[in-house]
Parts: structure tokens; C-alpha cells; sequence
């Protein structure tokens, strides 16, 4: 599904040019659940964001589904945006003016998803999660917890088939911490979604398949569990 | 979607009280002052189109060469042109004379008739002319020599609510009051017509009023020509035609000697066109109007520009998570842009709200009487300028927001870019460059009027009265008859008046000092055949000392020397100036043909016209015909019939003026006491610049008013993007003024930039302006160092505002929201 060769990523300053993936080569299965480890300043949201079309490398092939990225227009990386790829992330990000409910349903309306529809799908994905006496309050009226709930949710509701987390239980403590990678593995065991997430913590890496871990910008071990 | 943006943009508007008042009211008193002033212009450019045949009308103009080579181009025209037109093109439908003048009038059995302007014209008028009869018809008026036609509130004044159709009214004609019948009342002419109207009689009283050598003389102007044109007629084609009437009206010698040339004028540029003489208006009050509402209009929408884009980083997070989603670029432009348009719908609701409630305002600033009349062609402008104005405050900050990547705001903090931050300067920058130039505007603008009021014009103003004597000058008295016969009036007067208390004195004259245009503006040819230009006024003894005007050398007019009322002439100083005479009592005026004169005195140099004029020469004499001997031009702007003032010294003025009138009543009755004091009249002639000064200040007011709320609202967002930042500083040790000389200290450049930029603007503005007035301040340093404190020190208390909240900020919260 996905597949990274020799990719990198710098910044040019004035005098020198300074990497933050340097030769990437990565190749990740439809049906993956991949963790991706590093100390902080790794590069491990860069190479998220590269996966998921946010970020352009600068040297080096990424094929999705076997096509090239960088063939792929704006309006071709926003569709696979709102069917195929979803995103929860470390602080939520979740729009402050819309109630739970608006921030669920909000990425069914860039898909133009009938009214009637787009109501049993948020209906369906807040009894799912058990909020649905949450539906009309406010991000800054949940707790931390409640609010990555909610980003999942709104990651979920396109069914996507690839998850990109970045750091997603970074902010929260360790019971909803699991919580939130219960949902992770049920989705990738039964609905067969690809997963991939950053993590610091080898606990919630150890969700995964498959662990990958990068320093200074480069792979330096991958899978280093399995080899055990 | 669109609901959903609906509901974010309610949400965001109710969230963020504070901005969205700056730019929502902002953008409404915008609005409101476009309107009104649209309206205004509107009905400036509007004028005379209410005719149904306005295409169609033309006025026509004359225009003679003198002798010293000046060519005198005239709207109003002889008597004659009229009947000559008639007879020789044929081309033309229909013409009438206008000749307005005024008159008194009232109703027979009442001996106390009032001032009325009388308009002598055609039977055509009312071909040519639209204006509605309200009572009578077209083919009722005008048929008898007994016929009158009035206005509507003509006939209210006369007989109040009753018909007025066949009452009967009186009017003086010649030396007699003569019966008329009203045939017909016409509706007052409507704010927007250049032609008005009290009292219409027909053709066949101009030779009783302005007796039979007006009626045959081409030189002898009195009052405009109206002309329809055939059916297909180009007015250009008629030039040669008129070249040969007025060939043959004047015989060729006089034709080749004056150029006398007639035209046409198109009625509906009459009111715009300053080329042509006349009581029209200067377009440029429109365009000065129209530039400063638009400026309003645009320092609001920079308001919005400024304050949404500041605000961006609270948007950031938004555009990032819906691009992540699949929001395209356009998605989130037209999202924006659909906040900035219902914020802009919201204005322009409000707007017109205002618009309404200051209508009366501006009606008195404009000296207007407007109305708004609301339709659904209105509505669909309305709202076409909502599209407009949200297009050009939104779509800024909607190419800014929409542009963000995902990757730079979601990361967290979003850092403002200098480009962004540059545009914002640049902005504020402009808005207070106007801000303080029209600050510089308002203040030279009031210092010279108060200059003007103050100046000292070099003769009393101050309680001295001004009134008609009741004689007027007629073609077939002389001006000195007429002048002595007011002055017998005025001998029964003073025999009465000076007995009571609170009269000083009383004057006579031709003309007193509130006629500013001039008085007679004659001219007589030296050797060398140059117009050698001066004024006159015929005055009896106690003129000078009534008003006070000083003698700096020789004597004033004096009873006991009976040659003076003969050959006595006093002048000013300018005159001695002018025409270099050393030693001038003895003297002569300087031409030929003057009957025999000498100078007695020399008076100061007073003001008898307004400061836009320098002090002409001028000659002061008991008899008119001195003067009149040796002139070969005459030029009147003013009556010259002879009038009385009077000079008080008095605390109740209430009761002095009824004294007056009760003697008034009896010395001349039927005729009206119309009075005026000097310094109220002189005012006046000021007015346009006092409205000019009135807008400009308003203008400034309204711009400072908005920039103001701007700035607050930059410093209010300032403030909070920057919490954390003071949150660290305080806990590094800065103290409260080091925090409040951070915030104001960025605003204070920009400020200081744009005052060097608005100095040499309004410096040029303002040099232009004062050349319209021969005594004018000087623009002192002061008075803009003036403007650039009053709007520092306005900034500094609006942005300290803000500031003082952040020093109270508590680094602990500040720092801990990370
Ligand atoms: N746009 C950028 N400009 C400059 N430096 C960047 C940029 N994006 C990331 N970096 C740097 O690259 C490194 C990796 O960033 P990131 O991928 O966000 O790290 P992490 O692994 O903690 O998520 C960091 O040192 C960061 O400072
Ligand atoms: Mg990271």
C-alpha cells in the first residue's frame, strides 16, 4: 500500500542543509498496524505528514496504492483525504465552535453525503463510543479523554482505510490511553484498516504489528520486537 | 455545508463580541455615510431631469467682447432676445422669458402686503415646463392680462388653507398696486430644479416694471431665456443662424465692434456646469463628497482586513484540521468570504438604520431636504454593495486563511509571518495617514473661518441694522433721484428715531457693507485704452461715521459745506494706491469725462467685500452722477437701491427693533421692514466654507472613530496572541511600563509614519484651499504638530487600554494554557 524509497526531507538554510528524514525506505501492507518510535525531534511527524499527503519530500519515490504522489493533484490528495485516510492527532485539534456532533459530521459534508444519511452515520459512531450525552457540547466542555474520542470518531466516520495518529494518546493518562488503542486493534483486526501511529511509549507501540524506529531521521531499526 | 458554515460564522460572531462590533459598526456608519451622501450626490446630478422633455430644454446665454477686450459671458439675456428668437428660427417650439425680481405683495383689502419675488414670463412656460398644477390647468392660465399663476406655498402665505384659484392679490407695479386673479397654483419646484418660482404674470408688465428701454436694449441683461427645440434639431446647427439674428438685430457696425454671440445651453447641465455664470454648484463638492465617503468606506473594510487577519491564527487550526479532511482551497475561501459577506449584510442593515436617524443632520450640514425612498430596485443595489464591499474587506484574509498548510498550524503554534504582519502596517499606516490628514484639514479649515470672523474688517459690525428704504431704482428715474428722495424719508425717520432710546445714528446708502459681491464695479479707459477698475457708492454724511470707518486723511462730507452734496468724493486708500496720487486731497479721479469733483478724505482700506476678495479702489460720493459721468462700463451683482442703516446702542434689542418698526409703519406704509444685522449677514457669506468645514470635520471625526476602533482591536488581539510572550518577560523581571512601552511602542511608529506621510498631503490640500481667500492664516507648524499629538495621544489611550490588561496578565495562567 504504501511505499517509501530513499526518501528525504531537509531545510535549506543559508549555509547548510539540514535533514530530517534522510533515506527512507519503508514499505507498509494494506491491513498493517505499524507503531513508529523516536525521541522527540526524529522526524516521526514529518514522515507522517509525508505519508499522509500533508508534507511533500523533498528527494525520493512514495508510491500509494502504486501510484506516484508526487503525480497526484491537490484535488486528488483532498479526495483520498475525505474516503480513504483519516487523522487523529496528539492535541485533537477539534474545531472549537462546532458541538461534537457538527465536528463528526463535518467530514461527510466535504463527501456531500445526503442529510438523512449523514445523521444515522453520526448516530451510528457516537453510540459506538458511548458519547452520545455528549452530542451537543462544546470541545472545551470535554475532558481530554472524551476529546480524542471524538477526534477518532471524526476519523473514523469516512471509513477510512488508512488511520494516521500522531501521538494520539500523547496528552492523555494511561486508562484512556488504552482505550483509544482498543479501538485502534479491534479496527484493525476486524475491519482489516491500516493503522499507522507514533508513540513514545513502548507500551502503546506494543498495539502494534510491527514497530519502526527512527533517529536523527533515518530507520534504525525496524521491527525490532520481532526479531525477539 | 453551507448550513454548517452559517453556524460557524454565527457562532465565531457571537464568540468574539468585541471584533465583531469593531468591524460590523464600523462598516455600518461606513455604509451609512455612503448612503447619505449617494443621495445627495444623486440628487446633485439629477437636477432639471425631472422635465419630461429635459433633453430637449436649453438656456441660452449671450456673450459680448468690450471694448478693453474682455469677453463677459452672460445667462441671463435681454427682454428682446426672446421675441427676436421667435421671429427669425424657426427651429425653435417654444421660449420664454424669466425674469425674477422682487416685488411686494398681498391681498387687496390688506394694507400690509410682504416681500415676494415676482417672475415675469411667456405664455410658453408652461409648454416647456413640467412643474404640476395643483389647482387650475394648462389652458385655464394666462388668459387675460390680469392673470397670475402662483406656487403652492405661495398661496398658502396669501390665503392660508383656502382655494386659491380666482382670489384676487396685489402687486406693485411701476409706482401703483394692480389687482391680478389667480388662474392657477403650481406645485412648489421640486429640491432638484435650478428654476424657482413665487409669482408668475405675464409678458406685458415688463415694460411698466423696467420701463420701455429694457424691453428694445441688447445690453441691458435681466433675467434667463428657456427655449424647446423642433423635433430633431441639433443646437450646434443653430450657431450660424444666430450669428445673422444678431447681425441683423444689431446692425453690422455694433455687431463687428461687440461680437455679440448667442447660444445654447443644455438645462440639464446648468446646475454643474461652472463655466457658465449662474447659482448652480461646484461639482467638486460632489467629488470631494463622494471621495470622503468612499474613504470611510475603505478605512472600514481596512478594518476588517486588518483584524480578520490578525485573528487568523485562531482560524489556523480550523484550515488545517478541514484540509486534513478533504477541504480543497475554494472550500474555505467562499467559507470566509461567506462570514465576511453576512458580517457585511448585518452592516448594511445597520447602516441604513443610521443613514435614516442622521438624515436630518445631514439634511442641515448639506443645507438639503432629502429623503430616502426605499424600493426593490434599491434592494437589489443594497445588496450588490454588500457583495462588493464583503468582497473586498473578505477576500483578503480569505486568500490568507485558506492558504495555510496543514503542517505549519496544526504543529501548534503558528508563527505570524512577516508578510502578513507587513500588511498589516502598511494598513494601519494608511488609515492614520488619512486620520491625520483630515485632522489637519478640520483644523486649518475652522482657524481660518475664525480668522475671518475675527478679523477686523476695518468698520463696526456689531449692532448695526440694515433695511430697505422702500424706493426702488426705475429706467426712468435717475439714481440720484431716487437716492434723494430716500434720503427725505430718512429726515422724518431720524426726527423720530433719535428720540428714542438706543439709536445712534442713521445712514443712507446705495449699498451697505453685508453686499460683499461688489458694489458698482465700474471702470473708465485710460490713454492707453486699459479699463482702469474701481467701486462706487453713493452715501450721505453719516455713512462713515455709522460704521464706524476711520479717516486718515481730510474730512467726511459735511452739511455745512453745501458744494460737498456737488463735487465732494471721498476714496480709500487702496485708490490713492492705485493710482499713485501723492497728496490726494484736491485731486481728481483720474479720466477725463468725470464731471467736475475733488477729493476731500481718505478712508482706511475696510472690507466691503468678503476676504476672498483683495481691497479694490474705491469711491465714495453723495452724487451718483460724478461718477456715473465718466465710466464706459458698469457692472451690478447687488441692488443698488438705496437703504438706511442704522446703528444701536442699545441691551434690548427686542424692544429697540419693535420701536423701530411701529415708526417703520407709519413713515412707509405697505412696506415691509425687512431688517438684518450686519455681522449675522456677513457670516453667512461664509457659508459654504462653514459646511465644507462642517463635512471635513465630521469626515475626520468619522475616520479617527473607526481607525480608533481598528487600532483597538489590533491591540485587543495583539494582546492575546502575545500572552505568553509577557507571561515569560514578567517572569524574567519586566515590570508593568516595560510591558506597556512594548505593546504602545510598535503602534507609536506606525503612527509617527504616517504623520510625515499626512503632513505634506495636507500641506499641499490645504495651501490650495486658502488661495480661494485673499486674507488667509498662515499654515503654521504648530497646527499640525497639533494633529499628529491629538492622534498619538488618541492611539496611546486606546491601545493602552488593551496594554493595561496585559500587564495585569498573571504569568502563572499565561504559561500554563501551553
Ligand atoms: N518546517 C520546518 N522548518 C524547520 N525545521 C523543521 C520543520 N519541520 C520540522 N522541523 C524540524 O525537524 C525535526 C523533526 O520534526 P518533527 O518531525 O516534528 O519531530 P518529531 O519526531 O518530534 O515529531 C525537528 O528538529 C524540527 O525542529
Ligand atoms: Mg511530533
Amino acid at each position: 500500500m504504501i511505499k517509501l524509497r530513499n526518501i528525504d526531507r531537509y531545510i535549506d538554510k543559508r549555509l547548510q542543509r539540514n535533514f530530517i528524514l534522510k533515506g527512507i525506505d519503508l514499505d507498509i501492507a494494506e491491513g498493517d498496524f505499524v507503531s513508529i518510535m523516536g525521541p522527540s525531534g526524529a522526524g516521526t511527524s514529518t514522515l507522517l505528514n509525508i505519508i499522509g499527503f500533508l508534507d511533500d519530500a523533498n528527494e525520493g519515490e512514495y508510491f500509494f496504492l502504486d501510484e506516484p504522489v508526487h503525480g497526484l493533484n491537490e484535488k486528488q490528495k483532498s479526495e483520498y483525504h475525505r474516503s480513504y485516510i483519516g487523522f487523529v492527532f496528539q492535541a485533537y485539534h477539534l474545531i472549537d465552535e462546532l458541538t461534537v456532533y457538527e465536528n463528526i459530521e463535518m467530514p461527510l459534508l466535504y463527501r456531500k453525503v445526503k442529510g438523512s444519511q449523514r445523521k444515522s452515520m453520526v448516530a451510528d459512531m457516537l453510540d459506538r463510543f458511548n458519547i452520545v450525552a455528549k452530542k451537543d457540547l462544546f470541545p472545551n466542555q470535554l475532558s481530554g479523554g472524551q476529546q480524542q474520542l471524538v477526534g477518532v470518531a471524526r476519523a473514523l466516520i469516512g471509513s477510512p482505510k488508512l488511520i494516521l495518529a500522531d501521538e494520539p494518546t500523547g496528552n492523555l493518562h494511561s486508562d484512556q490511553s488504552k482505550e483509544i488503542m482498543q479501538i485502534f486493534k479491534k479496527l484493525n483486526q476486524e475491519d482489516g484498516v491500516t493503522i499507522i501511529q507514533v508513540t513514545h511509549s513502548d507500551e502503546m507501540a506494543s498495539y502494534g504489528d510491527r514497530i519502526i524506529n527512527l533517529q536523527d531521521g533515518a530507520v534504525t531499526e525496524n521491527n525490532p520486537y520481532e526479531e525477539e | 455545508m453551507f448550513k454548517n458554515y452559517i453556524k460557524i460564522a454565527f457562532r465565531n460572531l457571537f464568540k468574539n463580541k468585541v471584533y465583531s462590533f469593531i468591524n460590523i459598526f464600523g462598516l455600518a456608519v461606513g455604509i451609512a455615510v455612503c448612503a447619505l451622501i449617494a443621495l445627495y450626490v444623486q440628487n446633485e446630478w439629477s437636477y432639471d431631469e425631472f422635465h419630461e422633455n429635459s433633453e430637449n430644454i436649453y438656456r441660452v446665454w449671450a456673450e459680448e467682447t468690450l471694448q478693453d477686450g474682455r469677453v463677459i459671458l452672460n445667462t441671463s439675456t435681454p427682454f428682446i432676445v426672446v421675441e427676436t428668437i421667435k421671429n427669425n428660427i424657426p427651429e425653435v417650439e417654444n421660449i420664454t422669458y424669466l425674469n425674477r425680481f422682487s416685488n411686494v405683495a398681498g391681498v387687496p383689502q390688506n394694507d400690509q402686503k410682504i416681500s415676494e419675488n415676482v417672475s415675469i414670463i411667456h405664455d410658453d412656460f408652461f409648454d416647456i415646463f413640467d412643474f404640476k398644477f395643483v389647482e387650475g390647468s394648462r389652458e385655464s392660465v394666462f388668459n387675460s392680462p390680469s392673470s397670475i399663476v402662483i406656487s403652492e406655498s405661495a398661496a398658502k402665505r396669501h390665503f392660508g388653507e383656502a382655494t386659491a384659484l380666482n382670489q384676487v392679490l396685489s402687486l406693485k407695479i411701476g409706482e401703483e398696486f394692480r389687482d391680478f386673479t389667480v388662474d392657477g397654483v403650481l406645485e412648489d419646484a421640486p429640491a432638484n430644479s435650478s428654476i424657482r418660482y413665487e409669482l408668475l404674470i405675464p409678458e406685458q408688465y415688463f415694460e411698466p416694471i423696467m420701463g420701455e428701454r429694457s424691453m428694445r436694449n441688447w445690453f441691458n441683461i435681466f433675467g434667463p431665456s428657456y427655449v424647446t427645440l423642433k423635433d430633431g434639431t441639433d443646437p450646434e446647427e443653430l450657431t450660424d443662424k444666430f450669428a445673422d439674428m444678431m447681425r441683423a438685430a444689431l446692425g453690422e457696425e455694433e455687431y463687428e465692434m461687440t461680437k455679440y454671440k448667442i447660444g445654447l445651453q443644455p438645462l440639464t447641465d446648468v446646475h454643474l456646469n461652472t463655466d457658465f455664470p449662474g447659482n448652480g454648484s461646484d461639482p467638486v463638492y460632489s467629488y470631494i463628497l463622494s471621495i470622503i465617503a468612499l474613504l470611510v468606506l475603505v478605512i472600514a473594510c481596512v478594518n476588517f482586513m486588518t483584524l480578520s487577519i490578525s485573528r487568523s491564527t485562531s482560524r489556523a487550526k480550523e484550515v488545517g484540521v478541514r484540509k486534513t479532511i478533504g477541504a480543497v482551497r475554494e472550500h474555505l475561501m467562499y467559507q470566509f468570504w461567506g462570514e465576511a459577506l453576512l458580517m457585511t449584510i448585518v452592516a448594511v442593515i445597520l447602516g441604513l438604520i443610521f443613514a435614516e436617524l442622521l438624515l436630518p443632520f445631514f439634511n442641515e450640514l448639506s443645507g438639503t431636504v432629502l429623503e430616502f425612498s426605499f424600493g426593490w430596485q434599491n434592494l437589489a443595489v443594497l445588496l450588490g454593495c454588500s457583495v462588493i464591499i464583503s468582497l473586498i474587506a473578505g477576500i483578503y484574509p480569505a486568500l490568507i486563511l485558506s492558504g495555510f498548510r496543514p503542517t505549519q498550524v496544526l504543529k501548534g503554534r503558528l508563527s505570524q509571518s512577516s508578510e502578513k504582519g507587513s500588511f498589516n502596517k502598511v494598513m494601519v499606516v494608511f488609515q492614520f495617514t488619512l486620520s491625520i490628514a483630515l485632522i489637519i484639514g478640520t483644523f486649518t479649515i475652522r482657524e481660518q473661518l475664525a480668522f475671518v470672523q475675527q478679523k477686523n474688517l476695518g468698520f463696526q459690525k456689531e449692532q448695526i441694522l440694515t433695511f430697505n428704504s422702500g424706493f426702488v431704482n426705475t429706467p426712468n428715474a435717475g439714481i440720484d433721484n431716487v437716492f434723494a428722495s430716500s434720503l427725505s424719508r430718512k429726515q422724518i425717520l431720524e426726527s423720530e428715531l433719535l428720540g428714542l432710546s438706543g439709536i445712534q445714528q442713521i445712514a443712507t446708502s446705495s449699498f451697505t457693507p453685508v453686499q460683499t459681491r461688489g458694489w458698482f464695479n465700474v471702470s473708465f479707459p485710460n490713454e492707453q485704452n486699459q479699463a482702469q477698475p474701481f467701486h462706487a457708492n453713493i452715501v450721505d454724511e453719516n455713512f462713515i461715521p455709522t460704521l464706524g470707518i476711520e479717516i486718515l486723511n481730510g474730512r467726511n462730507f459735511s452739511e455745512e459745506n453745501a458744494s460737498d452734496k456737488e463735487r465732494a468724493i471721498i476714496v480709500n486708500q487702496a485708490f490713492v494706491d492705485y493710482f499713485n496720487l501723492e497728496d490726494p486731497i484736491g485731486k481728481r479721479i483720474p479720466g477725463p469725462n468725470f464731471l467736475d469733483h475733488e477729493i476731500i478724505g481718505v478712508v482706511n482700506n475696510f472690507h466691503y467685500e468678503s476676504l476672498h476678495s483683495p481691497i479694490e479702489p474705491l469711491v465714495l460720493t453723495q452724487k451718483g452722477q460724478i461718477v456715473f459721468s465718466g465710466i464706459n462700463n458698469m457692472n451690478l451683482r447687488n441692488s443698488a437701491a438705496p437703504k438706511y442703516t442704522v446703528k444701536l446702542t442699545t441691551d434690548d434689542l427686542q424692544a429697540t427693533i419693535a420701536g423701530i418698526r411701529d415708526v417703520w409703519e407709519d413713515v412707509a406704509p405697505g412696506i415691509p421692514f425687512d431688517y438684518s444685522f450686519v455681522d449675522e449677514a456677513l457670516d453667512s457669506q461664509y457659508r459654504q466654507e462653514q459646511r465644507l468645514s462642517k463635512i471635513v470635520t465630521s469626515a475626520s471625526l468619522l475616520t479617527v472613530l473607526i481607525a480608533g476602533l481598528g487600532l483597538f482591536g489590533l491591540a485587543s488581539l495583539m494582546v492575546v496572541r502575545r500572552t505568553k510572550e509577557i507571561g515569560v518577560r514578567k517572569v524574567l523581571g519586566a515590570s508593568s511600563s516595560n510591558i506597556l512601552l512594548l505593546i504602545n511602542k510598535e503602534f507609536t511608529l506606525l503612527i509617527g509614519l504616517s504623520f510625515l506621510i499626512a503632513t505634506p498631503i495636507a500641506w499641499f490640500a490645504m495651501k490650495e484651499w486658502l488661495k480661494d481667500f485673499a486674507y488667509s492664516i498662515e499654515l503654521g507648524i504648530g497646527l499640525f504638530l497639533l494633529a499628529g499629538i491629538a492622534t498619538l495621544v488618541l492611539s496611546w489611550l486606546v491601545v493602552s487600554f488593551q496594554s493595561i490588561k496585559a500587564t495585569l496578565i498573571n504569568p502563572v495562567d499565561s504559561l500554563k494554557s501551553e
